[in-house]
């Protein structure tokens, strides 16, 4: 068997396109199944260069020789739900599914991507322990910004006026300590009068 | 999720959708509307199409019309 471009084995592909033409989109659209299996299989066979939109309508969907692209836009259309219909396969009926296969748009040729090498990826991410906060992405700057609840502020208003009593009732006690000791006070007066 | 189909037509032709889409609402149908015209106007190859004269008929289930889409904003 062939690799693709895209270092996918043939073999791999063809699984793929087999389960995607089970899939409840193509199984409503025989046109929309022929057409991917023509892209496919006509990129397999090394003839991926000459997958334009008449090869398309005239091998694929069944119109005649007179078909001209230029003035009839079925392929571009058909090509559109083609891309639409397998984003929900792989959104929804993914099971089984190991090549994620696009056409990307301003083309019709596919091209093919291994799905494992993405969820090896996020398998092999650790998972954060739950209540803890996922690192920085590198990169990126994150902006801290204290923000208090109305609550919160309240509280530090409350601690602010304590402090604030605290060291008026200090500086009152102090200035009746220096009061007390430049003046006598009554009982002293008593005691000098004896 | 409802189904919506995306028949895409002018005076003359007509592409008719087979398989439609699944959609949240009406809203998430026009947006896949809106991809289906860009996706067309951005085929690889050259054309002598005149888009003012397509629109897409947006669909339910029954194949009632909801609303229609122009390709070129009138």
């Amino acid at each position: 068997m062939s690799v693709t471009g895209e270092e996918v084995p043939a073999d791999r592909v063809v699984e793929t396109l087999e389960i995607l033409l089970r899939a409840p989109p193509f199984m409503r659209s025989p046109k929309l199944a022929r057409f991917l299996r023509f892209v496919v299989e006509e990129e397999l066979a090394g003839r991926g260069a000459t997958i334009k939109a008449y090869t398309i309508a005239t091998q694929a969907l069944g119109r005649g020789p007179d078909f001209d692209p230029s003035i009839d836009p079925s392929v571009r259309v058909e090509a559109g739900r083609l891309r639409r219909a397998l984003d929900e396969v792989y959104a929804q009926h993914a099971e089984g599914l190991e090549v994620r296969l696009i056409v990307p748009v301003g083309g019709y040729r596919p091209r093919f991507t291994p799905l494992e090498s993405v969820s090896a990826l996020a398998e092999d991410a650790p998972m954060p322990e739950p209540g803890t906060l996922p690192p920085p992405v590198p990169g990126t700057r994150r902006a801290t910004v204290a923000a208090l609840t109305p609550r919160g502020q309240a509280a530090i208003i409350a601690l602010l006026a304590a402090i604030l009593l605290v060291l008026c009732i200090d500086l009152g006690l102090t200035l009746s300590a220096r009061m007390a000791g430049s003046a006598p006070t009554p009982r002293e007066l008593v005691v000098r009068g004896r | 999720m409802p189904r919506y189909f995306f028949d895409i037509m002018d005076a003359v032709q007509s592409v008719p959708d087979e398989a439609g889409l699944n959609c949240r609402d009406l809203g998430e149908a026009h947006l896949q509307a809106r991809t289906l015209i860009a996706d067309a106007m951005n085929g690889p190859e050259a054309t002598r199409i005149d888009w003012s004269a397509w629109r897409v008929e947006v669909r339910d289930e029954a194949r009632s019309l909801l609303f229609t889409v122009p390709f070129l904003p009138r």
